[in-house]
């Protein structure tokens, strides 16, 4: 049974056995004294190295929550072999089966250990899945809110985009109705300038054709407009009375004055420096008055007809001759412009 | 010369079996040897060889000793030395595990980085997007 062994296997010393070892040796001093105090003559089981480090390794083992858990089968095992390590030593004193039973029971705690550790990174394992999947989520939740809020943008600016082609559409629509309106302003424009145009036409004709009626009547265009001279043969020297051969003249120019009825007349009575002046103040006015009645009555409105006296004032002619005065007395016809206004009195 | 190398051929196997036959009553290694070596393959498929090479090692070295324990006649010495060969088989196999199960971590915890490094830096790039 106690044959020595050819083989020898080192076993690998733990870094807190020496300290655990003298504890333990000291415990087992204390004891051993105590033991040969009580009984003298009993043997008490000296140490062995192989052993206590094999109780070490399986109480060490035992104290690993994760091996308790996931090794207990193998715990149990270490610890019977260790039993049996013990009986072999304290019974047999049989240093090779107790080193090689020490072995054993060392390598089951070894072994227990093995499967704490390995059930340790399994559940770390399990922890880690679940942290990586909740991880991934947060990536993915990330992704999602950053592809959300790249859709939102790109919403904007589409969005943004269709109120500008709005915003050009109602600024070109307007241009358009700016342009119309133009055109439209343009063509009106052009509308009153042709029309203007015609009018200016027609009133110059006109203003040339009244110039033609009145040469007939020997009528003058002056500064002051078309005029035309009543010499004083249309009067008896010294009366205001028109003579019978003056109502020719008098139906010619009621006639013009029917035609132009935009034209308003001023009737002005001259006479020469002979009497006094009051005197030929009032001779002109009845004079004037005189061919006023006579125009009145051939139908000209007297609305359309202004008297001055005018007197000695504006000779035409030499006072000093017959001639030169017969030439003065007279009445002048100042025709209007178109709109009724006369121009101012030269 | 010629003699006596055939007295040590026929000789050798004589005293063993001698010796067996001798020992006949007292146990046998050959349960020991079989249940060490069935560790041993279970060691292997575990991936013992690279994940706990040194423990596989000795347990592969005492399985042979045992074996030549047992053909030198010495059975209870193989028995001892093909259990001690079990035990370091079978701590092979648990190391194998462990270490494949803490390497299985290693590797989570490095992807766990990785992962958490590209989220670090994924805000800053989308909030520097708007």
């Amino acid at each position: 049974m106690s044959r020595t062994t050819s083989h020898g296997h080192i076993m690998k010393p733990f870094a807190h056995t020496p300290a655990r070892l003298k504890t333990r040796l000291g415990a087992s001093a204390s004891a051993l004294t105590l033991a040969a105090l009580l009984s003298a003559c009993q043997t008490t089981p000296p140490v062995n190295p192989d052993l206590e480090r094999a109780r070490a390794s399986v109480s060490e083992a035992r104290a690993n929550p994760y091996a308790a858990k996931a090794a207990a089968v193998e715990l149990e095992r270490a610890q019977q072999t260790l039993v049996r390590a013990e009986k072999a030593w304290s019974g047999d004193r049989d240093t090779d089966q107790t080193r090689h039973l020490a072995y054993l029971a060392q390598r089951s705690a070894e072994v227990a250990q093995a499967q704490g550790a390995q059930a340790q990174s399994e559940e770390r394992l399990t922890q880690a899945g679940a942290e990586r999947e909740r991880v991934r989520l947060q990536a993915r939740t990330l992704e999602a809110d950053r592809a959300t809020s790249a859709a939102r943008q790109a919403q904007a600016q589409a969005q943004s985009a269709q109120a500008q082609a709005q915003t050009a559409q109602g600024q070109a629509a307007q241009s358009q109705a700016q342009a119309e309106a133009a055109q439209r302003d343009a063509a009106a424009s052009r509308l009153q300038a042709d029309s203007a145009r015609q009018q200016a036409g027609s009133e110059a004709e006109r203003a040339a054709s009244l110039e033609r009626d009145l040469q007939a009547l020997r009528g003058k265009s002056t500064q002051r407009g078309m005029v035309v001279t009543l010499g004083d043969v249309l009067f008896a020297t010294g009366r205001a009375a028109l003579q019978p051969g003056a109502m020719r003249t008098v139906q010619q120019l009621a006639q013009v004055l029917q035609q132009y009825p935009e034209r308003r007349v001023l009737i002005e009575g001259f006479t020469d420096n002979t009497g006094s002046e009051q005197l030929n103040m009032e001779l002109s006015q009845r004079r004037a008055e005189a061919f006023r009645q006579a125009l009145a009555g051939a139908g000209v409105s007297s609305d359309r007809m202004e008297l001055r006296a005018q007197g000695p004032a504006n000779p035409v002619a030499d006072n000093n001759t017959a001639a030169g005065r017969q030439a003065n007395r007279r009445v002048e016809v100042l025709f209007s412009d178109p709109q009724g206004r006369f121009a101012a009195a030269g | 010369m010629n003699a006596g190398r055939t007295a040590m051929r026929f000789g050798i196997p004589v005293l063993a079996l001698v010796l067996i036959t001798g020992c006949a009553s007292g146990p046998k290694p050959d349960a020991a040897l079989a249940s060490g070596s069935s560790s041993l393959e279970s060691a292997r498929a575990a991936g013992a060889p690279e994940l706990a090479a040194v423990e596989i090692g000795d347990a592969r070295s005492k399985l042979e000793q045992a074996r030549a324990l047992a053909q030198a006649g010495r059975p209870r010495d193989a028995i001892r030395m093909a259990e001690q060969a079990d035990a370091d088989a079978q701590l092979a196999r648990a190391r194998a595990g462990s270490e494949k199960a803490k390497r299985a971590v290693d590797e989570v915890d490095a992807s766990l980085r990785t992962l958490r490094e590209e989220l670090a830096r994924t805000p800053a790039s989308a909030r520097a997007l708007p």
